[in-house]
């Protein structure tokens, strides 16, 4: 199979799951036991005219197939329904608007986290057993083991409360004019407009957000890497590599690394879905204005329209991860693409 | 009289005896094995630590009613018994003390006995969603890989529907269209843990399939009912133990997440999820708040992933001898 080939046919793959989430996320909103419209009004469930209301917007007097195709020809068409908690605001409108940050969010906190997770993964294994290794397997169990939540929570306490060395919560100052919207990310707006300021503000607000979300990646990825490092280490070519006399370095990078790499780059797609989900909490917890703290509030009023849309948009973020890291895997790895 | 009966008890000794030493010449190599897991088990300082972190954890679970200073009402809400820690005015916020060992809530709880409370819940709820979803897991993967054709098919197409939703917001969508309540945690965590078995499982058995003694116990007329229990789903178990160990830890990370979202126990319950989101406005304040229900989640995850690891290092045959 050539690369394309794998790519167009791994991209078609994606549309029946898609299909089969919204077919789940539809019986569970749609036909869930008891009171659906209720479902949908959350802590407002018994007034008549909101039901009614409902009840004509979600096609909920229509028979059941009927109900899912008007769901699913809606999804593809944007509509996700109106939030309750935004004053009936569209839901993919609220999304669209708060998506970025939780973007820059995840992306800063992948771009430091599954380095080095990699790095300290790979250091771990071939220093096993030193204290090298002992450090850092325990920071990956403490980063497995740490609630997001607390995490934050306690980086608050730490840095911000006695110390102040970063801001509290939000995004940017509330003194100073945010960059012009480009692309919605502050630090590629702010470096587009070479505004050295708005950069280095961006940034520094970003850093601890980011950081209470990776960690937990680190964690993850670190195990992976040292065992699939651990368990190349002792095999036969790597002896032999070192037996002919190349360097150490060289046996590591070259040819250990190549073919330990491919389960850390599976787990690195699992762990972006876990951090879109996470930001959840660390969005709540800084302030930061993304779709994480949407969910929270739709989660704290029942509301469910806004709960489905954040669903929906995390599971098509974690298949496009998904996605990414397939065709990368294929890229380095011949064998996989050879093999579908 | 006398001797006939001793000869009789002697008969009946002699018999068990032999039957032991039956069961041990038959079973040689498994419990040869047996303890040779055990003993590598015991040799690792890490799962000992992991273990003994749990069985801590499960006596301060079963006796916290004993140890506890402050207890909590339970009453009758809908039918229902829900447990209730009643606010206690003119002590919020105080910082530990010898009276209130971790201090006291922003509405004047004790929160050392909270935590101890909150113990026995995080167990259950684990307990509750790891043993069903690995069952279901088994059984399905099991089947699937198996049989293969358009079972296995359909039931590996709906595994990886739900493996293609983050495991935390397919639970939170479950558990706000069933409603908060711990129960519906419990439900809504089975329907997500259960496809990682069903995986993890399938990939064992395709293996196992082709092995060898499957052929020979075919050939020697064993139905598929047998071959199935007695060997495929048996052999194929280890993976599955070591992921349950320590899904413990993840499944009670989990559910202390949707607690602190406000999706599990009701307002003013001891779950350490629910007193975390219940104090964060006042951790700048007091950090006694946050601190001591989050450690005591820290550690019993901890334990239970120690326990994970100590345990695939004992059952992996590469890492073994």
């Amino acid at each position: 199979m050539k690369m394309w080939e794998y790519v167009v046919r791994r991209i078609l793959f994606i549309i029946p799951i898609l299909i089969g989430v919204l077919a789940f996320t539809f019986v569970i909103s749609h036909l869930v036991p008891g009171d659906p419209v209720g479902v949908y009004l959350g802590r407002m469930a018994d007034d008549p005219i909101m039901r009614a209301r409902i009840e004509e917007r979600y096609h909920f007097n229509d028979p059941p197939l009927d109900q899912f195709i008007y769901y699913l020809v809606g999804v593809f068409q944007g509509d996700l329904g109106e939030s309750l908690v935004y004053r009936n605001r569209p839901v993919a409108e609220i999304i669209m608007q708060k998506l970025p940050a939780t973007l820059e969010l995840v992306i800063a906190a992948s771009i430091f986290a599954i380095p080095a997770g990699i790095y300290l993964g790979i250091l771990s294994a071939t220093k096993r057993n030193t204290w090298v290794d002992a450090v850092s397997r325990f920071i990956a169990l403490i980063g497995i083991s740490v609630p997001t939540f607390f995490l934050a929570l306690v980086l608050q306490l730490a840095l911000v409360s006695n110390i102040h060395l970063f801001p509290l919560d939000g995004r940017f100052p509330n003194y100073l004019d945010p960059p012009a919207t480009i692309t919605g990310f502050y630090l590629i707006d702010s470096a587009v407009a070479l505004d050295i300021r708005s950069f280095f503000f961006s940034a520094y607000y970003l850093f601890l957000p980011a950081f209470a979300l990776g960690f937990s990646i680190i964690g993850y990825i670190l195990r992976m890497m040292r065992s699939s490092m651990l368990e190349v280490m002792s095999s036969d070519y790597v002896r032999s590599a070192r037996a002919k006399g190349v360097a150490e370095r060289q046996v590591i990078y070259r040819h250990a690394l190549k073919n330990a790499f491919g389960p850390t780059l599976t787990i690195s797609g699992l762990t972006i879905g876990g951090a879109i989900s996470y930001t959840v909490f660390v969005e709540r917890i800084f302030g930061w204005p993304g779709i994480g703290e949407f969910a929270v509030s739709s989660v704290e009023e029942l509301d469910y329209a806004g709960i489905l849309g954040f669903t929906i948009v995390v599971t098509i973020a974690f298949l496009v991860a998904n996605l990414i890291v397939d065709i990368l895997y294929a890229y380095i790895d011949p064998q996989v693409r050879l093999g579908g | 009289m006398k001797e006939s009966d001793s000869k009789h008890q002697n008969a009946i000794i002699g018999g068990i005896r032999g039957r032991i030493d039956d069961f041990k010449s038959r079973h040689e190599s498994r419990i040869k094995e047996t303890r040779y897991s055990l003993y590598l088990f015991s040799r690792s300082l890490l799962s000992m630590v992991g273990l003994l972190i749990i069985f801590c954890v499960v006596i301060v679970a079963l006796i916290a009613p004993f140890i506890a200073h402050d207890h909590p009402i339970y009453q009758n809400v809908g039918g229902e018994i829900q447990e209730f820690w009643p606010v206690s005015v003119g002590s919020q916020l105080l910082p530990p003390s010898e009276d209130y060992w971790f201090g006291t809530d922003y509405k004047g709880r004790d929160i050392y006995s909270m935590v101890l409370y909150g113990a026995w819940k995080a167990l259950y709820i684990g307990m509750l969603v790891v043993i069903p979803a690995a069952f279901i897991g088994i059984l399905l993967g099991a089947l699937a890989g198996y049989f293969g054709r358009a079972l296995g098919e359909v039931i590996m197409r709906i595994t990886d529907i739900f493996l293609s939703v983050p495991s935390l917001v397919l639970a939170m969508a479950i558990v706000a269209a069933l409603g908060p309540s711990i129960t519906n945690i419990t439900i809504a965590m089975i329907i997500t843990w259960w496809p990682w078995y069903t995986r993890l499982v399938f990939g064992q058995v395709l293996s196992i399939r082709e092995k060898q003694f499957i052929e020979a116990s075919r050939s020697v007329g064993a139905g598929h009912r047998r071959i199935l229990f007695k060997h495929v789903i048996k052999n194929s178990l280890s993976p599955v133990v070591v992921q349950a160990s320590s899904d413990f830890g993840y499944v009670i990370l989990a559910a202390a997440a949707l607690g602190w979202l406000g999706l599990g126990a009701p307002p003013d319950t001891a779950e350490w999820g629910r007193m975390i989101s219940e104090n964060q406005a006042h951790v700048i304040s007091a950090w006694w708040v946050v601190t001591f229900p989050g450690l005591a989640i820290v550690i019993t995850v901890l334990g239970f992933n120690l326990l994970g690891d100590g345990i695939r290092d004992v059952l992996d045959p590469k890492l073994r001898r």
